[in-house]
């Protein structure tokens, strides 16, 4: 599929050809919006339901628009749980885990990539298999690690593993600084670099797009992470957003769905705009400045 | 533009290949011993006894796995889960795909449909799986009422045991943006050079997507397949939500991840539940070798290729 | 410099006022018998799940005792429904238990017979502060608690199974509205009129009649009505493939696919409350449910106990404690928790949960609070409590989890759907039910 080149396109340019791609446009951008309607009917779902009556939200089906309107969830979410604590915490555990796991994983996955010497090939299948085992089994043994270390209570279960690299994020900084041409690399070693420093001006550069997903997705994973706070958390107010969540819901069925969609909302907030921040990197592509013919 | 090396420079080279490699994946090596061994061992010890939390494990030798194999609702589980992953991984990375491509192309508003397209993803897990048991409603969710309105038989999506999984495949499918997102990143990664100069030399759109587009985003499409396919073996939390935890009428959800969850935290079979997360990993191990072996030879790298050549 | 210096003592002191409570000291008992605790500061644990109404009107009770005794700190551990199973197991696992906890039922005897609770027999001698906490509790829910003659908690929230019904749906219809006297005969011949095709499109709208199928004691209940049992007294033998209990589960099927008074699977599927949304004008359910009920805006409704066999049985009403106090064998204050689990089950402890009006309270005195209109007709929840034994069968039956698992499995794959008629299921339901119960 033709990439089309925007330095070309500063003057109007009426020839058919131009005409041609115009229109391609057109059509792409029109699928993409009947698309996107679609994909915004959840968020719609969670903004009337954050705005119904109880009484309403038990009708079935469904009403599509609010009857009546009430903006009574908020105030009445936040003041149920201590939602200030649970924003400061999650942000806490949020910042240091991302910082953690983007640094390791992206060290450990430039290592995979970059090198194929004895054993690499070994252990990068031992980090695949690690990525095999089910979370819930190791619930129990790891809790009791936990507890060796006498690290319950604390935050430290939460942040201090995302140090020692994420498996996924290791994998996926590896498939992508792969794909970086090594004659950049070779030139920065004449150029007299050590391999971190290649690894830092010279792939990092080139990784950005990389290096803002893994972010955006270690944020979204880190804020909406339930069970590791539940476990090593104890009193309330050390618990974070996606825990507070929970307590809107009720046992087996009827839950306060207009206080739990409210709060979510809120706390969609910041994914968002961490997203949002995270766009301008996604849009960089690979600088080709380096690349000779 | 490589050198000839003499075979004594070669040599050091691989030297500092080796400590520099180590060097790069030591937290990783650390991590390993601290946090996974010694759980791994504990839980693999505990697959081998009758434990239920409440009282001390008790060592009962490999009665676990051989019961895994006249298990016949862990059966039931595998088939599921089997079917699962076949349906679910090739409809979902094309779904990934072919959006990134599609978004990849225009040139206004990528920011803003990428946002779009990546929030049901970001969606809290307990609102979308509200909003599909009312979207697949029998008598009043919006698909049935087309369906009515065409003449057509409603279909019961959530409690007739056929439909359930294309059901809960379909629901599954809206997180996607992910892997989109991965898929962009890796489009992005390809320069507009090659296209260019091959559409100099008279390349075709089509031509240009087997030939350059695919090919270099093969190692992206290995990730995202792979990744994919491991988390596929492992669906846990669409179907409890589904089915409250039960796995459904008949077993129809029952996956083999809920399956164990069930037996280690509701049932008291901590060792069995143990038991089968180990068999599980051994599945998913096996197949993902597999896959590499097969990937090498489809999937190009630069990076390391060169190696290959000096 | 002198900036960094101030902006150092500052933080100091930010740093030590944000820092928690001086460590606790351990609190000896000197005598055998229950004591008023020492004046030195003592720090309990305690935790309860809930969704935030009931665990508001937890931590009032929580702040009362604190108002009596200030030198009992207590840490307050809420967990939500969520993720509960997990976050016990871990405790369990790594002895790590709160010195008060909530428990269900269900998981009494287990949680008793693996020795991680404490015997609570001493606090109900005359002249303790804790006797005269549990004055006034009802002897069956006490009973509940009794494992081989030791009393291992303290009953909090009770319940009783009721009919609700929609008194507009049965005002159009032309109907009585049911009472203590009806039987399922009555309730059948209602529900045969009220069940509607409303838009003519061949399937109904509306229905008369439906049990509850989520909570277990409801299964119980409809076994009972029909003079089935699950199981033998003493929760060793599965009894569920006599003649009554084949009638039992046949009703059940029955009122589905044949009378097509209750709705199938499908028809209410994904609908979080049937009787609410106003598709099912007699509904079964825990008192529970009132706190649901109350939002309902789009119809009148009231309350009267379950209904009796075809033959006049009695199912029983009242259901077993949920949750329940209990402290932990190795807690290192054993008199203070003690203390605080009797006082969650005391009058003023009852009292304040009655007042939050969402968990319904064991001690007459919360009752009153709780127990005001809305409904009209919620006098019939004390009647019931007096007269009407609890419905469910036996405390301790082995593995009763991997029973209720397997009750609903079936319930919903084979009963509910109707893929097996009963006469069928139950012989070989039955011995999978021996099954689990024969297994050490």
């Amino acid at each position: 599929m033709n990439m089309i080149n925007t330095s070309l396109s500063i003057k109007p340019n009426f020839s058919r050809s131009a005409q041609r791609k115009l229109l391609k446009q057109f059509v792409f951008i029109f699928i993409l919006i009947v698309i996107s309607l679609v994909f915004l009917v959840p968020l719609y779902w969670m903004v009337i339901t954050a705005l119904k009556t109880p009484g309403d939200i038990l009708r079935y089906p469904p009403s599509l628009w609010p009857n009546p309107v009430t903006f009574d969830n908020f105030p009445r979410a936040f003041d149920a749980l201590p939602f200030d604590r649970f924003y400061f915490n999650s942000f806490v555990i949020v910042i240091i885990s991302t910082i953690g796991t983007v640094l390791s994983s992206s060290l450990i996955g430039y290592g995979f990539a970059r090198y194929r010497v004895p054993g690499s090939n070994i252990l990068f299948g031992v980090l695949l298999a690690t990525l095999a085992l089910p979370d819930e089994i190791f619930t129990i043994p790891i809790f009791l690690l936990f507890k060796q270390l006498g690290w319950l209570n604390t935050i430290l279960p939460l942040v201090v593993p995302a140090y020692f690299g994420n498996a996924f994020y290791i994998f996926l900084f590896r498939q992508y600084m792969r794909g970086i041409p090594r004659e950049l690399t070779d030139a920065a070693v004449i150029d007299g670099a050590n391999s971190l420093g290649v690894f830092w001006y010279v792939i990092v550069p080139l990784s950005l797009p990389v290096f803002a997903t893994v972010t955006v997705f270690n944020v979204l994973a880190k804020w909406n992470d339930f069970f590791t706070p539940l476990i090593y958390l104890q009193k309330i107010d050390q618990m974070t957003v996606a825990v507070g969540l929970s307590y809107f819901k009720g046992q087996q069925m009827v839950t306060d769905w207009g206080a739990l969609m409210a709060a979510s909302l809120v706390s969609l907030i910041p994914v968002l705009i961490i997203f949002v921040i995270a766009q301008r990197y996604l849009v960089e592509g690979i600088a080709t400045t380096g690349l000779k013919g | 533009m490589f050198r000839f090396k003499s075979v004594h420079q070669r040599t050091t080279n691989q030297k500092r290949d080796i400590r520099d490699f180590y060097g790069f994946i030591t937290p990783l090596l650390i991590g390993w011993v601290v946090f996974l061994i010694g759980p791994l061992i504990y839980s693999f010890y505990l697959s081998l006894t009758r434990y239920d939390v409440l009282n001390a494990p008790v060592f009962i030798g490999f009665a676990n796995y051989a019961r895994l194999a006249n298990d016949t609702r862990l059966i039931t589980a595998l088939q599921n889960t089997f079917f699962y992953v076949i349906v679910f991984v090739p409809l979902s990375t094309l779904l990934a795909l072919v959006l990134a491509m599609l978004l990849h192309q225009v040139r206004w508003g990528k920011g803003l449909f990428r946002s779009i397209f990546y929030l049901p993803a970001i969606m809290p897990l307990v609102s979308t799986t509200l909003l599909f048991t009312w979207v697949f409603n029998y008598k009043y969710g919006p698909i049935n009422l087309v369906l009515r309105f065409l003449h057509l038989t409603p279909i019961p999506w959530l409690s007739d045991v056929i439909f359930m999984k294309p059901s809960l495949i379909i629901m599954a499918m809206w997180g996607f943006g992910a892997s989109m997102l991965i898929f962009l990143a890796g489009l992005q990664a390809i320069p507009a050079e090659y296209y260019e100069a091959s559409a100099i030399d008279g390349a075709s759109s089509w031509k240009q997507f087997w030939k350059i587009t695919l090919p270099l985003l093969s190692p992206t499409t290995l990730f995202v397949v792979l990744t994919k396919v491991i988390a596929a073996f492992q669906v846990f939390t669409t179907a409890y939500m589904l089915t409250s935890g039960t796995g459904g009428p008949k077993d129809a959800l029952m996956f083999v991840v809920l399956y164990l969850y069930n037996h280690a935290f509701k049932l008291g079979n901590f060792g069995y539940g143990s038991a089968i997360a180990w068999m599980l990993a051994i599945i998913i191990a096996i197949f993902t070798i597999v896959s590499l072996r097969v990937s090498d030879r489809y999937v190009y790298y630069e990076l390391s290729s060169q190696d290959t050549k000096s | 410099m002198k900036k960094l210096f101030v902006l150092l003592v500052c933080a100091t002191i930010v740093l030590s006022a944000c820092t928690g409570p001086a460590p606790t000291q351990k609190v000896e008992a000197t005598t055998a018998s229950v004591e008023e605790p020492s004046p030195a500061p003592v720090s309990l644990r305690f935790s309860a799940w809930g969704n935030t109404d009931q665990l508001a009107a937890i931590a009032n009770i929580v702040t009362a005792f604190r108002e009596k005794y200030p030198n009992i700190e207590i840490s307050e551990e809420y967990d939500p429904y969520d993720g509960y199973w997990e976050k016990k197991t871990t405790q369990i696992a790594g002895s790590t238990l709160p010195d008060v906890f909530a428990i269900a039922s269900d998981y009494v005897c287990d949680y008793s017979s693996a020795g991680l609770l404490s015997n609570l027999n001493d606090t109900f001698a005359a002249g303790t502060p804790t006797a005269d906490y549990l004055t006034g509790l009802p002897q069956q829910a006490l009973a509940n608690l009794n494992v081989d003659g030791v009393q291992v908690g303290y009953p909090f929230a009770g319940g009783a199974l009721l009919l609700y019904y929609n008194k507009d749906m049965l005002d159009k219809a032309g109907l009585e509205y049911p009472n203590p006297d009806w039987t399922l005969q009555d309730v059948l011949t209602a529900a045969a009129k009220l069940s509607v095709d409303t838009n003519q499109d061949g399937e109904l709208e509306q229905w008369g009649y439906m049990p509850n199928y989520l909570t277990i004691e409801d299964f119980d209940a409809i076994m009972h009505r029909f003079g089935a049992r699950w199981f033998s007294e003493d929760g060793k033998t599965a009894l569920s493939n006599s003649p009554e209990a084949v009638k039992a589960i046949q009703f059940l099927q029955d009122i589905i696919w044949t009378n097509k008074v209750s709705p199938r699977p499908q028809d209410i599927e994904g609908v979080d409350c049937p009787f609410c949304a106003g598709f099912v004008a007699m509904y079964e359910d825990g008192t529970w449910f009132m706190s649901d009920a109350r939002d309902i805006t789009d119809f009148a409704w009231d309350v009267t106990s379950i209904p009796l066999g075809f033959e006049g049985q009695q199912a029983g009403g009242p259901l077993l404690g949920n949750p329940n106090f209990v402290v932990f064998s190795k807690t290192q204050h054993l008199e203070e928790s003690k203390l605080l689990a009797a006082f969650m089950a005391s009058p003023e402890g009852q009292a304040i949960l009655g007042e939050a009006r969402g968990r319904m309270p064991v001690q007459t005195v919360g009752l009153t609070a709780w127990g005001s209109t809305p409904p009209d007709n919620i006098g019939v929840i004390a009647d019931i409590l007096a007269t009407q034994p609890t419905i469910r069968e036996s405390l301790c039956v082995k593995h009763f989890v991997e029973f209720t698992d397997l009750q609903y499995r079936t319930l919903e794959g084979e009963i509910l759907t109707n893929n097996t008629p009963a006469a069928q299921l139950m012989p070989g339901f039955t011995q999978e039910i021996q099954k689990i119960l024969d297994t050490p």
